[in-house]
This record gives C-alpha cells, structure tokens and sequence, in this order.
C-alpha cells in the first residue's frame, strides 16, 4: 500500500503553493534536501520562499540539516517569516 | 472623655496627613485624565498636541504624565498599591494563580511597545489597562486613516498626528496610572540600544523586516525578552525570543528575504482584526513574563490563521543555537550593524518608488488625458484592486499573469499592430517591468510607455473623484 505525508503551507508558501496543504507520496530517505527538491516540483514558485522558510515535521522544528527524515503520516509545515504588522 | 493622650493625636494627624496624600493624588489624577479629555475635544490634532504636551508640565512629584517623562529618568519601583490603584485593578487582584503579588511586579515593570499600528494598537491598549508601570511606545509615523481599520488606538480626529503621541494619549485616557513614555523616532543602530536598554521587556509590534532583525540583535546584546509579533492578510505568527535559553530570530530565520518575497500591508491587504488578535496574546504574553506565569512553558511559536478551521497551531521550538552568529557560543556579531543593508530594504513599510524605466520612455496622466491617438490601457493590478476601481476601456491582466496571457494583450491589437499601448497599475511600481515584457515580446509597433504614479497619480491631479484605497 502507498503511503503519504501531509504538508502544510503557511504565509506566503500559501500564497505561492495555492494551497493551505497538500499530500505526497512517501519514500525511504526524504531528507530536508530531497523534500525541498519535491515541494519544488510540485510548486516552482515557492524557490525563493524555501530558502528563507524554517521547517517543522509534527509541530516541532526541525534543522534543514538532513538529520532526520520524513516518516509516513508526518505533517510537515513550510513557515516563512511574516513581517507586516 | 478627657482630651487624647499626646500619642494619640499624633497618630491621628500622622494618619488624616495620609489620607490626605492621597485625595491629593486622586484628585491630580483627575484633573490630568480632564486635561487630556480636553485636548482630545480639540479638533485639530495640532490643538490637540499643544495642549497635551502641556498638561505634562503641570505634573507634581507623583505626576506621571507621558509628555514630560523620558525613558531615561529612573523607574521608580513602589512597594504597595494606592487604594485608587486597588480599585482599578480588583478583578486581576481577586484572580487566583495572578493576585497582589503579580499585579506589584506588573507596576514595577517597565516595557517598550515598538510600532503604534495594527500589533501596537491592542498590544499597547491591553498593557496600559493591565497596570504595567512604564510603558514605551516607539513610531515615527502619523495618524493615517486608511490605517484606522486596524490600529484602534488613533482615532479620525488625530490624522496627521504622530502615532506614538496619540497612542500614549488613549492609554493615558484608559489609565493614568500607566506611566508611557513617547519615542518619536525611526528606531536604528545608533539609537535602539540606549533605548532598549532602559526597559525590562521589548515587545516587536513593527512592520519591516530591517526593524525586526534590528529589535533582535539588540535584545541580545541587552539580555532583553522580546516578544514578538507580525500580521499580514489573514496570518499572523507570535514568538518569544531571546528567553530563557530558547532560540533569537536569527536562530529561526538567519537569512532575510529578499526584498521581493516580502509584502506589506499596505500591497498585500490585512484584516484588521488579525493583527488585533496577534497585538493581544503579545500583551498576554508580556504579562506573563513580568508576573512570572510561564516559568515552565518552553519555547514555542503561535500560528494563527484566521481562515483555517485550526486557527492556532503551536510550534514546539528548540533551545538557543550554538552556532547563531548572534546568540551562540561564539557570537560574530557583538554589536549593531546596518539593517537596511543587510536586508536590502528599508527600516519602514512604505513602498519605495522603482526606476526600471527611463522618466523619458514614461508617460505622465496629463499627457494621456491630452493623447488623441486610439491606445490601449492596460492595467496591471490583482484582479482584488481592479474591481474596486479601474478606467474606462482598460484590459485587466496583473503583472503575475502577463507572461502567460500575452494572448489577451494581442487579441485586442487585433488590425492596430501599431496603436500605442499604454501600461497603469496602482503607483506606478508595478507598470514598469510590464512595459520591460510587452517590449521583449515585441507586443505592438507603437510606442509602450507606463504611466507615472499609477491611478494615485491619476486621482490626485486629473480625476479628485477617482477613489484611493
């Protein structure tokens, strides 16, 4: 059976994504690197949104240094900074 | 009964002196709160102002009136409530977990409020009402209606007010015990640490992103909690930084972002409640480090979104990192930089004027009005913009999608491949590499010019009744 995982975009990842979240298919060894290569296949726009967004899988944060990896089921969410007020 | 005993009647004056003191400060209190009653009544803001700056003058030792008091002269700490402070603050004071004990280290608390807008406004409100002691408020901006949809503090009398003065005026109104302390000023390098400095907390209410990493690396090198908060269009996002070993701004986002990725209010829209709600749990969470109420919460980061069936989500954040180059172990930055600089836009929300084109290959409103030769306008706002206003005849396709409908564009040329076309969008910003696309594709043999200022241009020197948003 096909797994997935959920990701979430806030700010202006939605804004560039079109979209509050969608889902991928899950694979062994989906590093920070090889997520933002998949959110990027999916969404070009968001390019320049990933370089400056932090990440968090399940409502942690996590470092975009390849230590860990997504597991199927995970919520990943895409944050860039907001800066208005 | 025989006349008192000597102790007795000194007691007794001791006592009639006290309360005496302190009708007297109930009564200047009073008459401060009619003062500024007054000058609000004022209808120019200037009058209002004048008057203001004025009733500080007449303060008394305890007066603690906000044009008169600088950051910089002592915060007076006191160790019990007046009965009129009592009073006030009896629903906190009978709260279970809150009490005296917390409504004391709120009075002889002293924070800085950075921005008079949407954030600032209801964080601002909330502190004053609350009982914090001295209260700082930080703008270098004026009282703009197209602003009051969110920043609830000013109000219609006071356009063209500085907004750090007319915010301590209503916290004055609400609470003329809160001592607030007026900083009219852009806040920079040069000044922002002396500033920070003189209070116990900071709390981010700003709107640019060179102001934020500023408040930060400050904070830092003051060993200042900050509370941070922003808003735009239905999102707003809350952290504490710099807080009990949790991470700075730096440690999250170490990177700025480039100046085109980011939107502020006035190009991207903002519900006004939004910010509103953020500006509040700011307030909250400011009262909960002065009072000591979070002594066990770890660092996290509040998402809210306004239009998500969840609208708070919590991010559980990591401690400190020791390699930020502001907070780590070994820190590279040791003291203030040029923010403006490093985040290549400026310490301000305003949208700056771009020169793409040459003012030769531009056109003026005058110059349209007068053009007798058949042109097509085409207007490249967000369909959101075009549908509040738009000129007559024009084609609406937004700076976005110009690449991918140029079809629409040449559709309409359809047997005039030399009619002239004519670009306008909102200031006159966005027209410009429009132009630069519809010249690359070689989209007409007529001349392809944008319009200098945008329809705001328009408005203000052709049609007054063209409206501005």
């Amino acid at each position: 059976m096909t797994q997935h995982f959920k990701v979430l975009y806030f700010a202006s990842a939605k804004d560039a994504s079109k979209t509050d979240g969608d889902k991928f298919e899950w694979s062994d060894n989906i590093n920070a690197e090889a997520l933002t290569k998949l959110l990027l296949e999916r969404h070009p726009d968001l390019a320049p949104i990933l370089k400056i967004s932090m990440f968090a899988v399940n409502m942690e944060y996590m470092d975009q240094d390849n230590s860990w990896t997504v597991q199927p089921g995970d919520e990943v969410a895409i944050i860039p900074p907001v800066s208005g007020g | 009964m025989s006349t008192p005993t000597p102790t007795a009647t000194i007691e007794s004056l001791e006592v009639r002196v006290k309360r005496l003191e302190q009708e007297k400060a109930a009564l200047e209190q009073e008459v401060r709160a009619l003062r500024l009653e007054q000058s609000i009544a004022v209808p120019s803001a200037a009058g209002a102002e004048q008057l203001y700056a004025s009733s500080g003058d007449s303060g008394t030792s305890d007066s603690r009136g906000a044009a008169s008091t600088s950051a910089f002269t002592p915060f007076e700490k006191v160790v019990a409530l007046t009965n009129p402070e009592i009073a006030r603050y009896g629903r906190q004071l009978i709260l279970p977990g809150f009490g005296i004990q917390a409504q004391m280290d709120l009075r002889n608390c002293s924070m800085l409020v950075v921005g008079a807008g949407g954030l600032g406004a209801s964080c601002a409100l909330y502190l004053g009402a609350a009982g914090v002691g001295r209260l700082g408020i930080v703008d270098h901006d004026t009282v703009d209606i197209s602003n009051l949809h969110r920043q609830v503090i000013h109000n219609e009398a006071r356009q063209g007010m500085s907004k750090a003065r007319s915010a301590a005026l209503s916290i004055q109104l609400l609470n003329p015990h809160c001592e607030v302390v007026v900083h009219e000023l852009v806040l920079e390098s040069s000044n922002a640490q002396e500033i920070i400095n003189a209070y116990d907390i900071i709390i981010d209410a700003t709107d640019n992103v060179a102001t934020r990493y500023l408040l930060n690396d400050a904070s830092v090198l003051g060993q200042k909690p900050l509370v941070s908060g922003s808003a735009l269009r239905l999102d707003g996002q809350l952290t504490i930084y710099n807080y009990r070993g949790g991470p700075c701004y730096r440690c999250l986002f170490p990177t700025p972002p480039p100046s085109e990725t980011v939107t502020n209010c006035s190009d991207g829209g903002v519900l006004g409640v939004v910010p509103g709600i953020v500006g509040c749990l700011q307030a909250l969470e400011a009262i909960k480090i002065a009072t000591g109420l979070n002594k066990e919460d770890p660092p996290t980061m509040t998402l809210f979104s306004a239009n998500s069936s969840t609208m708070f989500r919590t991010i559980k954040l990591r401690k400190r990192k020791p390699d930020c180059i502001m907070c780590g172990d070994a820190p590279t930055i040791t003291k203030l930089i040029d923010y403006v600089r490093f985040c290549g836009s400026s310490a301000t929300d305003k949208t700056p004027d771009l020169f793409l084109i040459p003012y030769n290959e531009r056109i003026t409103c005058q110059e349209v009005l007068k053009d007798s030769v058949p042109h097509l306008l085409l207007d490249v706002r967000e369909k959101v913009q075009f549908d509040i206003c738009s000129l007559p005849s024009s084609l609406n396709i937004p700076l976005k999608a110009l690449p991918n409908e140029l079809e629409k564009v040449k559709a309409r040329l359809e047997g005039h491949k030399d009619r002239p076309v004519y670009v306008v969008c909102r200031r006159g910003n966005d027209s410009q590499p429009a132009v630069r696309i519809l010249q690359e594709n070689g989209i007409t043999t007529g001349e392809i010019k944008d319009i200098v200022g945008g329809l705001e241009k328009w408005s203000n020197t052709i049609d007054p009744d063209f409206p501005k948003y």
